[in-house]
């Protein structure tokens, strides 16, 4: 009898102590979840996710540690083959940002937005324009009437090919009828340090990525490409005020693989709601000169659905796509 | 505040315990992961990021800053004892630091790179402290057609860094430019070669090809060869330079502690072009240029104060603009976002303590290297004296092991293979092996250079003239072309 007593006792013991009754017994999440992004160290995307990863922890939103995973290269194209294949994972959360969606539709990767999962959308950059602080063009009319004056008069220093920069100049051409001069740089970074040189004449970004230049007075901001004039800078007109219909802002957010199982994604749509109620993260809103744009599940996902095919579109139109 | 004020300040900052802890910590991390073939500091600092969350910014930046110079001490140490080099701007430091190991010099070559390290390392943080401003000014200076020429100068000048052919030197270069075409094309985003493999289309990472063509490559060839170890087994006593070793290094050490410095400073550049810049301009101002690539102390001394110094330049860019001079720096400026500090020119007046804390601690730091890496020369001096049956399957690990740390991927691995057995032709036919690294570094910036330059001027090619710095580097060019054929025509007249 004894041994029988302990041998039931042995056998309830390891069933406890087996991971896949730990894993049928246990709430979500209880391992480390893999935070994907697909920019270097360092990049946007890349910091994005960092202070994302580093809020969640703080405010204790999340028992389990987030992991930031770079998986950079080809514009977003090898953090999307990772993902894709993942399918009913629940514990791999992606950051998308404009260049995932740019390859999301290029086709070069054989995975499209069925393969994901849209969980959220965070935060919306805005675009402004900047220029160097002694250009002798004050606001919007002066810039135009200075592009103007030859063909391709006036030069955009561009940091991302096909990106929110890209489509913002290129509209701004179609709404004015001038156009600009594009050079490409290889990262935002290096188009910034052209303004700042002289060597270009405008650049189109996220006024996050400036702040610095803005503050100490080297660079200047003539309007914003936004449909309302940002709560960070409200002096500062929409080119919409300028007579100039464009506008461009670009959705960051999070998607996971698909087939994320249902509870798991109202999981961190309910996680990333509660940090965006937060005052650490108003703080984050404010300093990075971004736009709060928290959006469940299906309003993200309708946002997508809506979103690629028009930038598919777009990207037709600047020959970065061959009609196939 | 004047900067004799400014650097008190600093050092009473750097000074504190918790402070001197981190950059001794950084010094030491920098200095494995320098040692260790692969892993470089960009990839070591992102590594660290997430740990640097708690910590006061200031104590983070100095162990991020000492991790990336003490691991350009470090690179130097597989480049002289196995012809592998540790990082990319070390690869210029196998050329004579590995004859001089294989002629029983190891101890010399290392303590002359530890010790030219330390004093461009010093010098750069001088340079740094008084003319980071101006400096600054200077860099903006440089646009598009500048860097197009800068470059065109550093192709140049790469043809007369390898052995005694030319023509062979000219074969590696194109070698490594044709692999730099593999890719995104810069203006269109066209893919190019890329044979639907996504890796590649960002290019060929020049780690991979360097592990791939130095450290397997150099496996591969060994593997043939039994009895290599004797040579290596002589004389390991002579440890210490000699004054007329020292006579030899101070100039090249100097130079490249100035041209590392300058280059640095340039955004996009870094430490492995410094390097080669300084090879480079050794090779012809020296009275003896057969010696170079035969173990001359010069070849070590001066690239590796230029790979050294050029940290200090990368980081007046960073401090006074806001922008990174390299991917390491890059990283720091993520970081700096990410405790809250905005990187830009206000930095220097609104956040003093943690601008000044980090120069002086750079002091500081650069001395615990010298003294971390001294003692450490015997040491890594007598690793020769392992049989290569123990050590090259070692080499291996660490090569797979560094090349898989990039981007966590086994595409790379497999690629630093192929790139083994082309290392493995390239010695066999003695083919010199750096050009091929160097040109794949400044292929796609060469290119992208004058696409922008072109775009610029609305395609016209005179922008290159008529800009006063970029004029300047194709004289340059015309210069580095003359000086083989003056010397040629030299040699004919007396024979």
């Amino acid at each position: 009898m004894k041994i029988s007593k302990v041998f039931t006792l042995l056998i309830l013991t390891s069933m406890v102590l087996s991971p896949a009754f730990l894993a049928a017994a246990g709430p979500y999440p209880e391992k480390t979840i893999e935070f994907v992004t697909h920019s270097a160290p360092g990049g946007g995307s890349d910091i994005f996710s960092r202070h994302i990863a580093n809020l969640m922890e703080k405010e204790k939103l999340v028992p389990v540690p987030l992991v930031v995973v770079n998986k950079s290269g080809g514009s977003g194209a090898i953090a999307v083959a990772y993902v894709a294949p993942k399918a009913g994972d629940s514990y791999t959360i992606f950051a998308t940002s404009p260049g995932i969606y740019a390859t999301l539709v290029k086709g070069e990767v054989k995975a499209s937005i069925v393969d994901f999962t849209p969980i959220c959308s965070l935060i919306e950059d805005p675009n402004v324009l900047v220029v160097r602080a002694d250009a002798p063009y004050k606001n919007v009319k002066e810039f135009i009437a200075e592009a103007r004056k030859k063909r391709k008069g006036l030069s955009l220093g561009l940091s991302s090919l096909g990106g929110g920069d890209h489509a913002i100049a290129i509209k701004m051409g179609e709404a004015t009828g001038v156009e600009f001069n594009i050079v490409s740089f290889k990262q935002g970074t290096e188009a910034i340090m052209a303004i700042l040189g002289g060597h270009v004449d405008f650049g189109l970004g996220n006024p996050g990525e400036t702040a610095g230049q803005i503050e100490s007075g080297q660079l200047r901001v003539l309007a914003t490409a936004t449909d309302r004039r940002l709560p960070q800078m409200p002096n500062i007109p929409t080119l919409k005020e300028e007579g100039i219909d464009v506008s461009y802002t670009s959705i960051r957010g999070i998607i996971g693989p698909k087939d994320m199982p249902k509870d798991v994604v109202k999981y961190w749509e309910t996680a990333f709601q509660k940090l965006t109620q937060t005052q650490s993260w108003k703080k984050y809103i404010e300093k990075e000169k971004v736009l709060d744009a928290y959006k469940g599940s299906a309003d993200f996902g309708k946002f997508l659905e809506k979103e690629l095919p028009r930038l598919r579109g777009d990207l037709v139109g600047f020959g970065l796509i061959k009609k196939k | 505040m004047d900067v004799l004020q400014s650097i008190m300040l600093g050092f009473s900052i750097a000074l504190t315990p918790t402070n001197l802890f981190y950059a001794f910590f950084g010094s030491l991390v920098g200095t494995v992961i320098g040692v260790l073939p692969g892993i470089g500091p960009l990839c070591t600092i992102a590594m660290i990021l997430p740990t640097t969350f708690g910590m006061n910014p200031t104590s983070a930046m100095i162990m991020m800053a000492a991790v990336y110079y003490g691991a350009q001490y470090g690179g130097s140490t597989t480049s002289i004892l196995l012809n592998i080099p540790g990082e990319s701007a070390s690869v210029m430091t196998t050329l004579d630091g590995y004859q001089m190991a294989r002629q029983g010099r190891a101890g010399v070559a290392l303590a002359t790179a530890a010790i030219s390290s330390f004093i461009a390392g010093t010098i750069s943080v001088i340079g740094l402290m008084l003319l980071a401003p101006p400096l600054a000014k200077i860099a903006l200076k440089f646009g598009p057609p500048e860097y197009f020429s800068l470059m065109l100068l550093g192709l140049t000048t790469i043809v007369f860094l390898g052995g005694r052919s030319i023509v062979k030197s000219m074969v590696s270069i194109i070698l490594g430019l044709l692999l730099g075409i593999v890719g995104l094309d810069p203006m269109g985003g066209v893919s190019r070669f890329t044979l639907d493999q996504l890796e590649l289309m960002d290019g060929i990472n020049f780690i991979v090809v360097v592990m791939g063509v130095f450290g397997i490559g150099e496996v591969l060839v060994s593997a043939e060869e039994k009895m290599k170890i004797s040579i290596l087994k002589t004389k390991l006593s002579g440890l210490i330079p000699t004054l007329k070793d020292c006579k030899e290094a101070t100039g090249a050490t100097l130079r490249g502690s100035v041209i590392g410095f300058f280059i640095g400073v340039l955004p996009g550049t870094g430490a492995t072009i410094a390097s080669f810049l300084s090879y480079a301009t050794e090779k012809m101002v020296s009275k003896h240029p057969e010696k170079f690539g035969k173990g001359a102390i010069e070849g070590v001394a001066g690239p590796e104060a230029a790979n050294n110094a050029a940290v200090g330049g990368a980081m007046v860019p960073l401090f006074t603009l806001g922008i990174p001079g390299s991917g390491t720096t890059a990283v720091m400026m993520g970081a700096m976002m990410m405790w809250g500090l905005r990187p830009g020119p206000l930095l220097f007046v609104q956040h003093q303590d943690f601008i000044w804390g980090i120069i002086a601690s750079m002091y500081i730091g650069n001395v615990m290297l010298l003294i971390l890496n001294l003692p450490l020369v015997p040491l890594f001096a007598s690793m020769l004296r392992v049989p290569y049956s123990i050590l090259y399957p070692f080499i291996l690990v660490v090569c797979i092991t560094g090349v898989y740390s990039l981007e966590n991927s086994m595409f790379h691995v497999f690629l630093m293979f192929l790139f083994g057995i082309v290392g493995y032709l390239v010695k066999k036919l003695d083919f010199p092996p750096a050009p091929i690294v160097l040109a794949l570094i400044l292929g796609p910036m060469v290119e992208r250079a004058i696409y922008q330059s072109l775009t610029m001027s609305h395609g016209s090619l005179s922008i290159l003239v008529t800009r006063p710095f970029s004029a300047s580097f194709l004289v340059l060019v015309l210069i580095v072309l003359a000086i083989p054929v003056i010397r040629w025509s030299k040699e004919r007249r007396k024979a």
